[in-house]
């Protein structure tokens, strides 16, 4: 039964460090590397405004006019490394969420952070005293700092809401829906109430969009992207623990309270921060781990591929939401692939439960 | 192998929150026997080995393991000296036997050594011993209940602990394979030297591979010893509500428990017993 299979996974054993991973994931996370290279040259060398491989060669090596530096550098990569950023950033804290609840449904997105910290960043985009100075720039330097404190406080009061003798993988799932369409509610009655001018604006960005990110916008965001792949790396096995149950867990020697709230914090974290860049986007934290779960045979939502492939998806949604007429934003066309798996998921959940 | 560390109880107190399920618990094992944990539904058992491997902290006493109380002791430290098998573990759904059993690895491995030679080795002996070796690539959510049973036994032996507390391991299991695993027990405790606890519901089974029986009813501790000494027609009706006969087994002279039929035919079936019969015609006549 098993003799004839090849070799599932490599051993690697250098000095004190010991590794065994399955030739799937190893082979899968190099290839899905290589899409995500393939899709960035894609977004830099082409786009509507046609420019020879060359001129484009010579901008990124430094040279080019102002002209051809503004069309490959802001219109085209920096979007595209936004793009890149915000996918991994969310598919990874929509991984790490899933798995510490172990429920496909408890992701940032669905849970309301997102919203949350959209709702604090319209907040301050239609605080008349403070408008003035955000202007129309969505990822301004203060929209950042109001969108992390906003996503921190909803997570907040999520987990107090929730919180009885302990960490309720369900319990948080009801109270996060409930916190969702309360920040949502309260968004749109802001934006009632202010005028249309700020409206405007504050409707660009809830509505999700990579296109006018600066290069100088990402890199908070990259920073933090880094701590997670290493919190990732740390906590890789705990998380893996966690999904047999937190008794489980504890038995093997996972600390089930340390790990959950370490792995929530930096999910917040990344959805804050990616929804700082690029306003709420809707699904990709949620949808991205269960591809990667599928796509690369793991035993629940990875984190860490789980952010690759969300990195796949957001780029791809915004090359299309790119090339199709009219300027629509990312933000609009992830709900397209999202919302129909999770029509999915509620189908054969009923179909669990009912049969 | 070194000395045993010893687990010991003192008047545990302990419950989810709606007043005490253990109302006073004591109890002390180690030195390399097989405590077996007795008693009806409900009554404690598993809220006891929870106790004891603080998967629940007491309200009042203490647990003490190798004399150091477990509050004051790192998950990774009672892991690496205590496994402990929850009473119907879930796996997630993809997830492999072999994957599952390596998993018992966890509390030897630091972080950034995830495999090893000895690892694999020691993972591979407790799914041979466990005879699910041949099922290694196979989704655990896919084994039957059996399976299944055996594949987590494997994972806490992987643990390599001396302490190995074991909630209902038989559940699920056809009798040949639930004496195979009683056996592994017994084999683990002669060759190993290890303690183990475990709780049965086949009386007979206990009986036959306890060094120590422990019958606990409502939260307490009624009884306790040799399975020799602690077993009684008495005991059986008063805790269990049990009417069976005991009689020393002709061939090794263990306790064997044979219940009473209480209806049907050659029930020997007294009337008022103090339990009336469970009266099966009574039932299908209220759902027509
Ligand atoms: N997680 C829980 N939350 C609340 N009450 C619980 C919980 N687990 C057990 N109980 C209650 O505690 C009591 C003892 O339960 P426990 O699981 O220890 O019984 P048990 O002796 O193991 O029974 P069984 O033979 O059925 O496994 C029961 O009344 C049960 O209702
Ligand atoms: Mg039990």
């Amino acid at each position: 039964m098993t003799a004839s299979t090849p070799p599932r996974s490599w051993q690697l054993r250098v000095g004190p460090i010991g590794l065994r991973v399955r030739r799937r994931l190893v082979i899968g996370a190099l290839t899905a590397v290589l899409v995500l290279l393939g899709l960035l040259a894609l977004a830099v060398f082409t786009g509507t405004l046609a420019m020879p491989v060359d001129r484009v060669v010579a901008v990124l090596s430094g040279g080019g006019t102002r002209v051809e530096r503004l069309v490959v550098i802001d219109n085209r990569l920096a979007p595209a490394l936004a793009a890149l950023l915000v996918g991994f950033a969310l598919g990874c804290a929509g991984g790490l969420t899933q798995s510490i609840t172990r429920n496909p449904i408890a992701s940032p997105d669905i849970l309301g952070v997102t919203s949350g910290a959209g709702a604090f960043a319209v907040l301050l985009i239609t605080t008349p005293a403070v408008a003035g100075l955000v202007g129309d720039n969505p990822a301004s330097s203060l929209l950042t700092p109001a969108a992390i404190v906003g996503g921190l406080l909803t997570a907040g009061i999520i987990l107090a809401l929730s919180w009885r003798t302990g960490f309720d993988g369900v319990r948080v799932v009801l109270v996060g829906l409930a916190v969702n369409a309360l920040a949502l509610a309260g968004t749109a009655w802001m934006l009632t109430r202010t005028d249309l001018l700020n409206a405007q604006v504050a409707v660009r960005w809830l509505s999700g969009s990579v296109n006018g990110v600066k290069i100088g916008d990402l890199w908070l965001l990259a920073g933090i992207s880094a701590l997670a792949l290493f919190v990732c790396i740390r906590l890789g096995r705990d998380v893996g623990a966690l999904r047999l149950g937190r008794d489980v867990a504890a038995t093997v020697g996972t600390v089930p309270g340390r790990v959950e709230l370490v792995a929530l914090a930096v999910a917040v974290i990344l959805t804050s921060a990616s929804t700082a860049v690029a306003g709420p986007i809707a699904f990709v934290a949620f949808v991205a781990p269960q591809i990667a779960m599928r796509l690369f045979r793991t035993a629940g939502p990875p984190p860490l591929v789980g952010g690759l492939a969300g990195a796949g998806v957001m780029m791809i949604a915004a090359q299309v939401a790119d090339r199709l007429p009219g300027t629509l934003p990312v933000g609009v066309l992830t709900p397209l692939i999202g919302a129909p798996y999770l029509l999915f998921l509620m189908r054969s959940y009923v179909r669990k439960t009912s049969g | 192998m070194a000395e045993t560390p010893p687990l010991q109880a003192i008047d545990i107190r302990a419950g989810y929150g709606h007043g005490d399920v253990l109302k006073g618990v004591d109890l002390r094992v180690g030195g390399g026997k097989i405590t077996t944990i007795i008693g009806p539904n409900g009554c404690g058992k598993s809220t006891l080995l929870k106790v004891l491997s603080r998967l629940l902290r007491p309200t009042a006493g203490s647990v003490l393991l190798s004399g150091s109380p477990l509050e004051q002791l790192r998950t990774r430290e009672i892991a690496r000296s205590l496994a402990v098998l929850p009473q119907l573990p879930v796996a997630p759904d993809g997830m492999t036997v072999a994957e599952l059993v390596r998993r018992g690895r966890q509390p030897h491995q630091p972080w950034y050594r995830q495999w090893s030679e000895q690892d694999e080795r020691i993972t591979a002996d407790a799914m041979r011993d466990t005879q699910v070796a041949e099922l290694a690539d196979t989704a655990v959510d896919r084994l039957s209940g059996g399976q299944r049973q055996r594949a987590w036994i494997a994972m806490s032996l992987a643990q390599q602990t001396e302490l190995l507390l074991l909630d209902e391991p038989t559940t699920h299991l056809d009798m040949a394979h639930a004496v195979d695993v009683l056996e592994l027990v017994t084999t683990l405790r002669d060759v190993t030297g290890r303690t183990i606890v475990v709780v049965l519901h086949d009386l007979g089974l206990a009986a036959r591979y306890s060094d120590d029986l422990v019958v606990m009813k409502a939260g307490s501790i009624v009884a306790q010893g040799p399975p020799a000494e602690v077993l009684s027609e008495e005991l059986l009706l008063e805790v269990f509500g049990l009417r069976a006969h005991l009689f020393d087994d002709p061939f090794d002279g263990l306790p064997t428990v044979i219940p009473v039929r209480r209806t049907g035919i050659g029930g020997a079936a007294p009337a008022g017993d103090g339990r009336g019969p469970l009266d099966v015609r009574d039932r299908s006549a209220t759902w027509s």
